[in-house]
């Protein structure tokens, strides 16, 4: 219960990413938010938390756009789950951090996204697309991600961690 | 082989999760009449705060394309920069006023003098989050007389795409310039048929219209529109040829087509609820003998 403000967190950037940030759009691609969200949850909570925000936030997502239900959750699941498993090797305070985690995370999700869409049935050009659109993508989101990272830093179930950056020995 | 016995339970997760994601993917995936109960009830949950943050949106769009072809002006104009302030705000609020006006008349308009359909107005309030994809929800579903299949246009009865899939209060829009759309086209001066592809990732081409025969006579800047084989009515404009190519193994031609409808601001579009008027209607010779028979 005591995530119940990452949970709210999560809603919201669901919905801000189907319905203001579209409008985000330079040459033809928008940034997306709720993988930086992800991505920040499970670099702090570890892969368990990571893998749970990843599943439901994707879900979320895939049944709030009407769009194939499953995509999103397995990207944002497995997205979640991998970042996560880097927890305790990394130092987070560094905002380089994020940068790095939501660029090359960007290529995993657009390069799971193309083989789940082309198993559901849609077909989507893999060569031509792929350096337009996840590149692009990759670079809009690793700028934006400290940012984003920052504002979840600052909640208060992550006191502890700025109190002991270390660990609590 | 040890650490697998170690890690049981999560092979165990990671193997269900993956057959349960595979069943759902492929059973949602293809083209569907309805949504599923579970989704529609999610979806009733969000919908209303999509609604606030689209109007919210809007607003905020407006205001800012104000802002950003005040600045422009303001660039060309140098020398009227203190004048310009002075207006700014005026100026400001009149397009805005202006805009509102435009799109009601325009609206209103259509409505009255399209003789040829049956237009509704939906508003869009939700567009797909992925880059690869183009499609948008539209506030409108079965409770208001959406079907699937339906044509959807924009406010200059330029073609946008067609219904995809419906819920009780929204649907599914899927716009010509997604790549799981086909629309079949036709070219207005040479009266040629082919078949039109979405591209919706890629930036400067839009549109591909496939199987045009070898000997097509296709030039820039002629008029595309569909040609009523399919699901589209006849005769609604599509968009304009860009440049033509071979191609593949030279035995087709390819178009590239710009469409003149602007996917990236569209905030209203019409669907086409029944064509009114296309192919005149012969009446049967019963229907006929009866006519005579009353008079």
């Amino acid at each position: 219960m005591k995530y119940w403000r990452l949970m709210i967190l999560v809603m919201g950037c669901i919905i801000l990413q189907s319905t203001l940030v579209p409008f985000l759009k330079i040459i033809n691609v928008h940034p997306d938010i709720v993988l930086m969200v992800i991505i920040a949850i499970s670099v702090l909570l570890g892969f368990k938390m990571g893998t749970l925000f990843g599943f439901i936030a994707g879900l979320l997502l895939d049944i709030s756009t009407g769009g194939t239900v499953g995509i999103y959750a397995s990207v944002y699941t497995l997205i979640g789950f991998s970042s996560g498993l880097m927890e305790k090797k990394v130092f987070k305070d560094n905002f380089l951090l994020p940068l790095v985690f939501c660029f090359v995370g960007t290529f995993i999700k657009g390069f799971l996204e193309y083989i789940l869409l082309r198993y559901s049935g849609i077909s989507v050009s893999f060569i031509s697309s792929f350096g337009v659109v996840v590149f692009p993508e990759a670079i809009y989101n690793a700028i934006m991600a400290p940012f984003v990272y920052y504002l979840i830093y600052r909640l208060p179930i992550f006191k502890y961690l700025r109190m002991y950056p270390y660990g609590i020995i | 082989m040890r650490w697998m016995w170690r890690n049981r339970y999560l092979l165990v997760i990671v193997i269900v999760f993956a057959i349960l994601m595979s069943v759902v993917i492929k059973h949602t995936g293809i083209e569907r009449e309805r949504f599923s109960k579970v989704e529609q009830v999610i979806s009733t949950i969000f919908r209303p705060v999509e609604n606030v943050l689209t109007d919210a949106t809007e607003a905020v769009k407006n205001s800012f394309d104000g802002m950003v072809s005040l600045l422009n002006t303001h660039k060309e104009n140098k020398v009227l920069e203190e004048r310009m302030q002075d207006y700014e705000a005026l100026s400001h609020k009149l397009k805005e006023v202006q805009l509102e006006n435009n799109e009601l008349r325009q609206m209103a308009e259509l409505k009255a003098n399209n003789e040829n359909f049956d237009l509704m107005v939906a508003e869009v309030i939700n567009r797909s989050p992925s880059n690869w994809q183009g499609s948008f929800i539209i506030n409108k579903g079965i409770k208001n007389g959406i079907e699937k299949d339906m044509t959807v246009v924009s406010l200059g009865m330029e073609l946008v795409g067609r219904v995809f899939s419906v819920g009780d209060r929204y649907a599914v829009v899927l716009p010509l310039i997604d790549q799981y759309s086909r629309v079949g086209g036709r070219i207005e001066e040479t009266r040629e048929t082919g078949v039109i592809r979405g591209v919706a990732s890629n930036t400067k081409i839009q549109c591909i219209m496939e199987r045009l025969p070898r000997s097509a006579k296709v030039k820039k800047g002629q008029t595309v529109t569909t040609s009523g084989l399919g699901i589209f009515p006849k005769g609604i404009i599509i968009g304009e040829v860009s440049s033509v190519k071979n191609g593949l193994q030279g035995i087709s031609t390819e178009a590239m087509i710009k469409p003149y409808a602007d996917f990236n601001t569209l905030e209203k579009v019409f669907l086409i609820k029944r064509v009114l008027k296309e192919i005149p209607e012969i009446p049967s010779p019963e229907e006929m003998s009866e006519s005579i028979g009353g008079q």
